[in-house]
């Protein structure tokens, strides 16, 4: 599938409609703990990081960020940046399990890329508000990650070799 | 289940262990080291003896206010604080801190509930408040 073209054009839109609806439905399901959610949008990032490689991946991901801070009206905000900067540390820590180190599974894969996200979000959090008391949340946002990381980790393992899904993210003309 | 069954189900189950036997090492060691910092921090929690707080909120690192928490009353005092995007109602009594209302979507901050506890923080990212909770220390006060 050529960059740019059509085809490509209209099934990262899809892939973006599908992140970002799970990105938003996931935002009103309330941790308790600012921060944590299911990690719903990253079985789409995982699934296209597999099929379509790492652009297409970074360009969901930023867009649905942006996208989902502005229907959920955090855009700018504190939220938004926590949120930007977990989904890139765990995109990019994703895509070296991913790409480099190979001993990893996707479910290896998304449970690095869930444990970083936290991480991210609370070390972002320690310099905005120049206190390392926000550590608080830590172990039990950590915890959560590392249980909806291994769920989405199977859940994408399980996609991924679905043949009928291969079929369609490869587009067999 | 026949012999022939258990034979052809054997190496799966093999298999699908030693596939992802870097995952479960990954997620071994990851969980580990949050519960030492999950057991840590309980430690922490049950060595403060004292029950006299204070909270000390602030906004984007900047100081508000700091309150002294064991002089409040036994009923909820509220009162109004400006976020970076919105208003917040904070309530307080003995020894306790609550947000009582945020324009934040989340809502995260009034989930918390009543807080009386050091070290145990409050935040509302959205808004750029952060309220920390600490033990008073009267030693302080005592040497000056």
């Amino acid at each position: 599938m050529k960059r740019g073209s059509i085809k490509w054009i209209t099934v990262h839109a899809m892939l973006l409609s599908l992140a970002l609806a799970l990105s938003i439905v996931e935002s009103f399901i309330p941790f308790g703990i600012p921060g944590a959610k299911l990690g719903l949008a990253n079985l789409v990032i995982l699934i296209v990081m597999h099929f379509y490689g790492f652009f297409s991946a970074l360009l969901i991901n930023v867009l649905r960020v942006l996208i989902a801070s502005l229907a959920t009206g955090t855009f700018l905000g504190m939220g938004f940046v926590m949120s930007l900067s977990g989904a890139m540390a765990s995109f990019l820590l994703m895509y070296v399990a991913h790409r480099w180190i190979k001993i990893f599974t996707p479910v290896g894969v998304s449970i690095l890329g869930a444990y970083s996200h936290s991480l991210a979000q609370i070390l972002v959090a320690v310099i905005y508000y120049g206190t390392w008391g926000v550590f608080y949340y830590f172990p039990l946002m950590a915890l959560i990650s590392l249980a909806t990381g291994t769920i989405n980790g199977f859940a994408v393992e399980l996609l991924i070799n679905n043949r009928s899904l291969q079929r369609t993210m490869e587009l067999k003309r | 289940m026949t012999e022939e069954a258990v034979q052809t189900q054997t190496p799966k189950k093999k298999n699908f262990f030693l596939k992802h036997l870097f995952d479960f090492l990954l997620l071994g060691v990851l969980a580990l080291g949050t519960a030492s910092a999950y057991i840590v921090r309980a430690v922490q929690k049950s060595q403060v003896k004292s029950l006299d707080l204070t909270a000390r909120i602030t906004k984007l690192g900047q100081e508000l206010m700091t309150i002294n928490l064991y002089e409040e009353g036994e009923t909820e005092r509220n009162f109004t604080i400006e976020g970076t995007k919105g208003k917040l109602t904070i309530g307080v009594k003995k020894n306790a801190i609550h947000v009582h209302d945020a324009e934040c979507p989340g809502q995260e901050c009034v989930h918390e509930g009543w807080v009386s506890e050091p070290n145990h923080p409050i935040i509302c990212a959205h808004n750029g408040i952060y309220i920390s909770i600490s033990s008073y220390n009267w030693s302080e006060v005592i040497i000056r």
